[in-house]
C-alpha cells in the first residue's frame, strides 16, 4: 500500500490529515480570540473609568482613514474566501491571483495604518516616545493612546503576518500547484485571515466611532 | 527493529527530532533542571525559617528566593510537568497513534519552552525579583527596581509553549485516535489531558495580555492598574487569577489521570464510575474558569462577588469530590499490590483530599478573612500541588519508566522513596496549617518566638522531603546503565502503551492496534 507524498506518517489517510489541520486552525483562532479578548476587558474597563477622555481620544483619530481601512479590509475578506473556493474546484491560477490581490489589499491596510501612527505621533500622542498634553483628561487620555497603539500595532502583526501567509501560498498556487492537491493550507490561511479580519470589526467601533461624529 | 531510543543516537536526531516520545524525555531533562533550582529556593528559605531571627539572608534576598521558588515551580516545573513529559510521550501510544497531530509544532514547543525558560533565569541571574510569583500591583508596577519585564518576558514566551501543546492535544485526541478507540474507550489520563489543554488553550492568552500590561505600565507609565493616574489595581488581581485559577487545573487535572491509571493497575479492578471521573474532568475545566475570585476575598472585591465566587468554589469541589469517591471504590474488595507506583498514587489520595478540603475552608468568607496571607494558604496549595501532582507526576515516572526506558528500577529504594516523601511532605506541610492559623504571615523571613517550634519540625520535614526526592534522580540514573530489562509489560497492565515493546519502536506501532475495553481488570488469560 503507497500512500500519498502529502501525507503525514501520523495520518491514516488524507481526509483525516484534512480534519486535523481544519481543527487545529480553530482551536488556534479561539486561543486568539481569548488573548484579544483580554484587551478588550482592558478597554471596556478604561472607558467606564474615563468615559470623557475615551470620547476626546477618538476625536483625535482620523475618523474618514478608519473607515476607509475598515472597507479595505472587508474587501478582502471576500477576495480571499472567493479564493478558498477556487482552490477547493482546483482553480489554482484563479486563487493564486485572487490570494495576491488579498495580500495587495492588506498591505495597502498597513499603509494607510503607518500614516495614521505618523499622524499621531505628529501631534505627540505616542505614549512612551513624545507624548504630551495638558488639558484635564490626562490620565485617561494617556490610556486611550496607549491601549490605541497597543491594540492596532498587535493587530497589525497579525496582518502582516496573515500578508506573508497570502503571498507564500499565491506563489505556491501559481508555480507549485502540485504541492497542494489538497487544499487545506489555503483554507487555514483563510480562517487566519478572517480572524484579522473580524478583530478589526471589534477594534474600529470601540476605536474610532465612541465618540460619535466628530 | 531498533527502538526509539537508539534508532539514531546523535546529538543532531535529538535537537531536530519531531518523535513525541524523544520529545516527552527533552522535557523530562529541562523540568527536572528547573525543579532542582526551584528546590535549592526552597530549601534556602526553609533553612532562613529554622529559627525566629532573619539571620541567613536578608530580607531582601529572602523575597528574592521565594519569587524564584514560585515562579520557577509553577511555570517551568508544574505547568508542564505531567502533560509535556508523560503526557507527550503517552497520548499517542494510548490512543494507538503514531504521533501527536503537529509533530513539528510539538518539537517548537518544547524550544519555545526552553528559550522562556532561560530568559526567566537570566532575570533571576542578574538580580531576580522580589514580587513574589503573583506580580501584585502596584507594587511590581511602581515601586519595586527589580527586574520584573525581563521575567515576564520570559514567562510570556513560556506560554506559548503551552498554547502549541494544548493545540496539538486537543486535536490528536479528536482526530488521530485508532479505528476502534471510541470516546467512551479513551483512557482517563487522555481524558485530563483533554481537559487540560483546553484551559492551557483558553486561558493562557489572558495571561500573556496581563503580563504585557504589567510591563507596558513600568516602560510608558500607563495608568491602568495605577490609582494614582485613575487606575484599578484590582483589576490585575482578576485578570492574573483569571488566567492562574485555571492554571491550578491545569497543575492537577493531568496528575488525576494518571491516578487514575495506577489504581485499578495494582488493585487489579477495573476503575469504577469510568464516565463520572471523565465527566468530572471537564467540568472542573469549565467550574475552574469561574472561581477567580476567590482570591480576592480580602482585596476589596465587592461583598455580592465574594458570596457568588465562594458558592461556585464550593461547586468545584463536587466533581474532586467525585474523583476521590470512585478511586476509592475502585479499590474496595481489590487484590492491592503494594508496589512503588501504587505508593505514590496512596499518598496521592490522602494528601490531595487534605489539599481539597482545606480548599473548602478558604472558600468559606469569613474563615478566609482570618487565614488570608497566612501559612495556612501555604501549606493548603502546597498539598495540591506537591501533594497532589508532585506525587502523582513521580507515580506516574516510576509506573512508565519501564515503558519510557525498557530498564526496571530497583523496587525497594522506590517504595523507600515513596514513603521518605510522604512522611517528608507531612512534616513539611501540616505544621504550617497550624502556623497559619495561629497568625504567622507567608513570605516573612522572621517571625515571634512562639513560632519557632512548628517552624523547626517543618524545616525537618523539608530534609526527609529533600531526600525522598534525592532518591528517584539517583535511582533511576543508575537504572539507565544496570537496570533489569523490563519487558513490554512489567505490571501485567491494560492499556495500548503496555502492547508495544519497551522502549517502543520509532513509530509506535507496525499495525492498527486492538482496542478493548479500557481497564480491562483482572486481565483475561493471564491471572
Amino acid at each position: 500500500m503507497s500512500s500519498p507524498p502529502e501525507l503525514g506518517m501520523q495520518f491514516s489517510d488524507l481526509r483525516q490529515q484534512k480534519d486535523a489541520y481544519r481543527l487545529g486552525a480553530w482551536v488556534f483562532v479561539a486561543s486568539e480570540i481569548m488573548l484579544f479578548a483580554g484587551i478588550f476587558l482592558v478597554y471596556l474597563i478604561g472607558r467606564m473609568t474615563h468615559p470623557e477622555a475615551f470620547t476626546e481620544g477618538s476625536h483625535e483619530l482620523n475618523q474618514f482613514l478608519g473607515a476607509v481601512n475598515t472597507a479595505i479590509l472587508l474587501t478582502s475578506s471576500f477576495s480571499v474566501a472567493v479564493a478558498v473556493s477556487k482552490a477547493e474546484d482546483k482553480k489554482y491560477r484563479t486563487a493564486s491571483w485572487l490570494l495576491l490581490l488579498t495580500a495587495v489589499m492588506g498591505i495597502c491596510f498597513l499603509g494607510i495604518k503607518a500614516y495614521e501612527w505618523y499622524e499621531e505621533y505628529e501631534r505627540a500622542r505616542v505614549p512612551g516616545l513624545n507624548f504630551t498634553y495638558e488639558g484635564e483628561h490626562l490620565p485617561g487620555l494617556l490610556l486611550f493612546f496607549w491601549f490605541y497603539f497597543t491594540s492596532t500595532a498587535l493587530h497589525a502583526i497579525h496582518v502582516t503576518i496573515g500578508v506573508l501567509v497570502n503571498l507564500w501560498f499565491a506563489w505556491v498556487c501559481r508555480y507549485r500547484a502540485h504541492w497542494v492537491p489538497d487544499p487545506s493550507p489555503v483554507v487555514l490561511s483563510g480562517i487566519y485571515w478572517h480572524l484579522v479580519d473580524l478583530v478589526w470589526i471589534f477594534l474600529f467601533p470601540f476605536l474610532y466611532l465612541v465618540g460619535g461624529a466628530s | 527493529m531498533k527502538d526509539y531510543l537508539y534508532e539514531d543516537v546523535s546529538l543532531k536526531s535529538w535537537l531536530l527530532t519531531t518523535d513525541h516520545k524523544r520529545i516527552g524525555i527533552l522535557f523530562l531533562l529541562t523540568i527536572t533542571f528547573f525543579f532542582i533550582i526551584g528546590g535549592v529556593a526552597a530549601t534556602l528559605m526553609r533553612m532562613e525559617l529554622a529559627t525566629a531571627p532573619g539571620d541567613l539572608v536578608s530580607a531582601d534576598v529572602y523575597n528574592r528566593l521565594f519569587t524564584l521558588h514560585g515562579t520557577v515551580m509553577v511555570w517551568l516545573f508544574l505547568i508542564p510537568s505531567i502533560p509535556a513529559t508523560l503526557g507527550n510521550f503517552l497520548l499517542p501510544l494510548m490512543i494507538g497513534a503514531k504521533d501527536l497531530a503537529f509533530p513539528r509544532l510539538n518539537l517548537l514547543s518544547w524550544y519555545v519552552f526552553l528559550f522562556g525558560g532561560l530568559l526567566t533565569l537570566w532575570s533571576i541571574i542578574i538580580g531576580g525579583v522580589d514580587t513574589g510569583w503573583t506580580f501584585y500591583t502596584p507594587y511590581s508596577t511602581t515601586y519595586t527596581n527589580s527586574h520584573v519585564i525581563m521575567m515576564a518576558a520570559g514567562i510570556f514566551i513560556v506560554g506559548f509553549s503551552s498554547i502549541f501543546s494544548g493545540l496539538n492535544f486537543i486535536v490528536t485526541v479528536h482526530s488521530l485516535r485508532a479505528p476502534e478507540m471510541t470516546w467512551t474507550r479513551l483512557p482517563l489520563f487522555v481524558w485530563t489531558l483533554y481537559a487540560t489543554s483546553l484551559i492551557m488553550v483558553l486561558a493562557t492568552p489572558i495571561l500573556s495580555v496581563t503580563l504585557v500590561l504589567i510591563a507596558a505600565e513600568r516602560l510608558f507609565g500607563v495608568g491602568i492598574f495605577d490609582p494614582a493616574l485613575g487606575g484599578d489595581p484590582l483589576l490585575f488581581q482578576h485578570l492574573f487569577w483569571f488566567y492562574s485559577h485555571p492554571a491550578v487545573y491545569i497543575m492537577i487535572l493531568p496528575g488525576m489521570g494518571v491516578i487514575s491509571e495506577i489504581l485499578p493497575c495494582f488493585a487489579r479492578r477495573p476503575i469504577f464510575g469510568y464516565k463520572f471521573i471523565a465527566g468530572s474532568s471537564l467540568a472542573i475545566a469549565v467550574f475552574g474558569f469561574l472561581v477567580w475570585g476567590h482570591h480576592m476575598f480580602a482585596a476589596g472585591q465587592s461583598l455580592y462577588a465574594g458570596l457568588v465566587f465562594s458558592f461556585l468554589s464550593f461547586l468545584v469541589a463536587v466533581p474532586s469530590g467525585i474523583k476521590v469517591f470512585s478511586w476509592t471504590a475502585t479499590l474496595y474488595k481489590g487484590s492491592i499490590r503494594f508496589d512503588t507506583p501504587m505508593l505514590y498514587a496512596l499518598g496521592f489520595m490522602g494528601l490531595f483530599t487534605i489539599g481539597g478540603l482545606t480548599g473548602l475552608f478558604l472558600a468559606t468568607l469569613a474563615v478566609d478573612v482570618h487565614l488570608t496571607d497566612t501559612f495556612f494558604v501555604v501549606a493548603h496549595f502546597h498539598f495540591i500541588m506537591v501533594g497532589g501532582m508532585l506525587m502523582a507526576y513521580l507515580g506516574g515516572l516510576h509506573f512508565w519508566w519501564p515503558k519510557m526506558t525498557g530498564k526496571l528500577y530497583p523496587e525497594t529504594l522506590g517504595r523507600i522513596s515513596a514513603v521518605l516523601i510522604f512522611l517528608g511532605f507531612n512534616g513539611t506541610f501540616l505544621p504550617q496549617f497550624i502556623l497559619g492559623y495561629l497568625g504567622m504571615p507567608r513570605r516573612y523571613y522572621a517571625y515571634p518566638e512562639q513560632f519557632e517550634f512548628l517552624n523547626v519540625i517543618s524545616s525537618a520535614g523539608a530534609v526527609l522531603l529533600a531526600l525522598g526526592y534525592a532518591l528517584p534522580l539517583a535511582y533511576f540514573t543508575w537504572s539507565l546503565i544496570k537496570g533489569r530489562p523490563a519487558g513490554a509489560d512489567p505490571w501485567n497492565a491494560a492499556g495500548l502503551e503496555w502492547k508495544v515493546s519497551s522502549p517502543p519502536p520509532h513509530h509506535n506501532f507496525e499495525t492498527i492496534p486492538v482496542v478493548e475495553q479500557p481497564y480491562r481488570y483482572p486481565r483475561p488469560g493471564h491471572e
